[in-house]
């Protein structure tokens, strides 16, 4: 699964997001092709913006 | 009447001389002071203890309220106040978002110490013509105008019988009458607010800016808190501040091209990534309309539920079509974030002026949710209309979205119906009998009064006049000191929920806006790690009210590498770019650990001002249970795997067999056992006692202990 396929299951539609795969930083220009290894510790982190 | 006829019908009654003098690093170092009881004008100076702890803007404005007014001064009393203050930062035009003021006056609902963060043009203005903060006393007979020229060194108090009081009319009679010519409009800004700011508690002032471009007259709003309200009472129909022009450099800044260097980057970075990111330019806050209901944040019903499924006809993009692209929407100059759009073209269905085209200012997101989401309208022309009227009559669109959505459930419960109401049918979706709401606030009659009187007094008055179940009102009633909540859902959020209920002035977002990292991204799981983000966030995001400026462009775009920062959610490069203007505007020399002790300041001060009103304790800070929980079985039902599935894992209850009601009363006691540990946090982290009250010791931290500060806590911590 890419993290792009990651980010819709989740919906994650935010668009200002970290993404590091196991604590590596994934931009966000390579979320199609980046895919994402099984047991990975993936995390999504949504800028503050808003509000 | 033309306009020339109505100008020959001002009285002046009074007009004072100044000098004109050039501003020294972003200060004018003199404030103007009005009494309109006597129309007494005076200048008074900025002293340096106003300048190290005080800054500018909101600070200024919290110095001459606590010492223009006494602990018990209402609203409507002469001796409150309204003052305006831009700050140290504002005016300059080579960063974006620098255009800011702030405005404070004692609120009509809270009783407490009110602030509006504003665009537009009027503060920069009234800095240009000379002055570091306006400040106005008592009360005028009959309705007034005061013109702060800056072209000729002179403060005029006009009566103006004849000027309308909406201001879609009124700002550009007073903008053509005050300028020399089609040309001279860019300089001339005018503060007004309407009709309904006559006859509800929830009026707000509106700023506005010339659009060259499109030859229009333009508004941004002093929203919270009923300063608009404040201000027909004192019986001010506008105020209005001329230039001659703006020219390089007026704020006389101490390193130019240091500015203009963090300027360059910033507008490159809304130029190559804007469109990738929030899309500012194209939509500006209404980006946030689809993302709040994909994450189940936006307001549906009365902040029941969180989304809805027909959002899509109100979102970014159904709203982009109405908004009018490439235009520069900057509601000060060189704003490269341009971010109020404008529906042009929009003919009007209701109301006196029904059949007009007019042009709305937004709608904004918060203006989206609350009038749309929150009362069940999907609808964008009836959010358009209810914008434009909310905003020529002189109506926070917040609160009105809020008290109207409170008004609407309790119509549907069966607590107020069509008698009560005079035939409104306040169902959830109604967008008719929302207009006629605020045209009765206009024309100051009917229930449109009761629900412009706010959520706080209909509660009351429900309870007392219709035997409402007081304890369902107060749950879901949503308010927080007597002003309304704004348009997030904080219910799966505890630090939201801590970022509304703790602020000073009541639930508005500019304090905190935590939910992300909170409920999404769950960076701050422990109590300390959010007393921690309800420390620093509120500090600096209050910051920028102290000088001036705009907080969108600190993080509603962010630099490419941001990702890559240690702590990418403070924008570290922005937050080094505010550090690099601050000190470039006044010859400071600060770092960024500075920024939050500066807003701290002023922050414990304002605490303390409520204190001295008889607030600013741990009861204040008390929350509905609707931005917590839920609080009906319709709520709970709607959501039953995530409040199931959370009751076994972190309350630890099995929700087997158990009656929806029992899960009600479990998972609203946890919660509620939640938010008193997190107000335990959270006032420890600030230098509070459990009570709330700031300790002398921490003022004596922070150099505030000021004697009048120490006078009003001491008793508190006896």
């Amino acid at each position: 699964m890419t993290v792009d396929r990651v980010l819709k299951v989740m919906n994650y539609t935010f668009r200002m997001l970290v993404v590091k795969v196991n604590d590596k930083l994934v931009k966000r220009e390579d979320y199609k092709s980046a895919v994402v290894p099984e047991d990975a510790d993936v995390k999504v982190i949504h800028l503050v913006a808003g509000g | 009447m033309n306009h020339a006829d109505i100008k020959a019908k001002h009285k002046l009654l009074k007009e004072y001389a100044y000098e004109l003098s050039e501003i020294e690093k972003g200060y004018n170092n003199r404030t103007l002071y009005i009494n309109l009881d006597d129309n007494a004008v005076k200048e008074k100076p900025v002293t340096a203890e106003m300048k190290e702890k005080f800054i500018g803007g909101k600070g200024f404005g919290l110095r001459l309220l606590w010492d223009g007014t006494r602990p018990d001064t209402r609203w409507d009393d002469p001796d409150n106040e309204i003052v305006i203050s831009p700050g140290p930062i504002a005016g300059i035009t080579q960063y974006s978002g620098c255009g800011k003021s702030l405005v404070v006056s004692i609120s009509p609902m809270t009783d407490l110490v009110i602030d509006c963060n504003v665009g537009g043009y009027f503060g920069p203005f009234m800095k240009f013509s000379g002055f570091d903060a306006l400040e106005i006393q008592g009360k005028a007979d009959k309705d007034v105008i005061i013109v702060i020229d800056g072209t000729k060194g002179t403060v005029r108090i006009e009566e103006a019988p004849e000027e309308a009081v909406d201001t879609h009319i009124l700002g550009e009679q007073l903008t053509d009458m005050y300028a020399e010519d089609e040309k001279d409009k860019r300089n001339v800004s005018v503060v007004s607010s309407g009709e309904a700011a006559e006859h509800a508690l929830i009026g707000m002032l509106n700023f506005s800016f010339y659009d060259v471009k499109r030859k229009q007259v333009r508004f941004k709003q002093a929203g919270r808190g009923g300063i608009g309200t404040v201000f027909r009472d004192k019986r001010i129909k506008a105020l209005i501040a001329k230039i001659k022009g703006i020219v390089p450099d007026l704020n006389k800044v101490v390193d130019m091209p240091a500015i203009q260097e963090r300027g360059k980057n910033f507008a490159k970075e809304m130029r190559e990534l804007d469109d990738q990111q929030s899309r500012m330019k194209r939509v500006g806050t209404a980006h946030l309309i689809e993302i709040m209901d994909d994450y189940d944040l936006l307001p549906v019903h009365n902040f029941k539920f969180g989304s809805h499924e027909d959002s899509p006809n109100i979102d970014s993009h159904a709203l982009e079509k109405r908004f009018t692209q490439g235009m520069p929407d900057g509601c000060w100059l060189g704003c490269m974030m341009s971010c109020c759009k404008m529906a042009e073209g929009f003919e009007l269905t209701t109301g006196p002026y029904k059949g007009e085209v007019v042009s709305v200012e937004g709608p904004e997101y918060e203006t989206a949710a609350g009038v749309g989401s929150n009362c069940g309208i999907f609808n964008v022309d009836a959010i358009l209309e209810l914008n434009f009227y909310c905003d020529t009559y002189g109506v926070d669109t917040i609160s009105f979205g809020t008290a109207t959505a409170f008004a609407m459930e309790c119509y549907e419960n069966g607590i107020i119906d069509e008698d009560i109401t005079g035939g409104l049918k306040l169902n959830f979706s109604n967008a008719e009998a929302a207009l006629e709401l605020l045209h009765q606030m206009a024309r100051g009659e009917g229930f449109g009064v009761v629900v412009g009187s706010g959520v706080r007094k209909m509660k009351k008055k429900f309870a007392e006049e219709y035997g409402a179940d007081p304890q369902f009102l107060q749950d879901i009633g949503m308010e927080n000191k007597g002003l309304e909540y704004s348009q997030y859902v904080s219910k799966e959020s505890l630090a939201q929920q801590g970022g509304y209920a703790m602020t000073n002035k009541g639930p508005q977002h500019d304090e905190a806006w935590l939910i992300f990292m909170d409920m999404v991204n769950n960076q701050i799981p422990t109590f300390e790690d959010k007393a921690e983000a309800l420390h620093y966030f509120p500090m600096f995001r209050t910051w920028f009210g102290l000088m001036g400026l705009c907080k969108l462009p600190w993080n509603d775009v962010e630099p490419a590498d941001n990702a890559e920062q240690d702590e990418p959610e403070k924008v570290p490069e922005h937050v080094d770019n505010y550090v690099t203007v601050y000190n470039a505007v006044t010859g400071s020399n600060i770092d960024k650990f500075e920024l939050v002790p500066q807003s701290e300041r002023v922050y414990n001060f304002q605490r303390i001002f409520n204190l001295r009103r008889g607030y600013g304790k741990r009861e204040h800070d008390a929350q509905p249970f609707r931005a917590a929980g839920p609080v009906t079985v319709e709520e709970y039902e709607s959501r039953q795997d995530r409040y199931d599935q959370q009751m076994k894992e972190v309350i630890g209850v099995d929700p087997v067999g158990k009656s929806t009601e029992e899960k009600l009363a479990i998972t609203r006691k946890y919660r509620e056992e939640l938010y008193e540990k997190l107000l335990d946090a959270v006032y420890e982290r600030r230098g509070w006692t459990k009570d709330g009250i700031p300790t002398i010791e921490h003022l004596q931290d922070l150099g505030m202990d000021l004697p009048e500060l120490v006078e009003v806590v001491k008793p508190h911590l006896e």
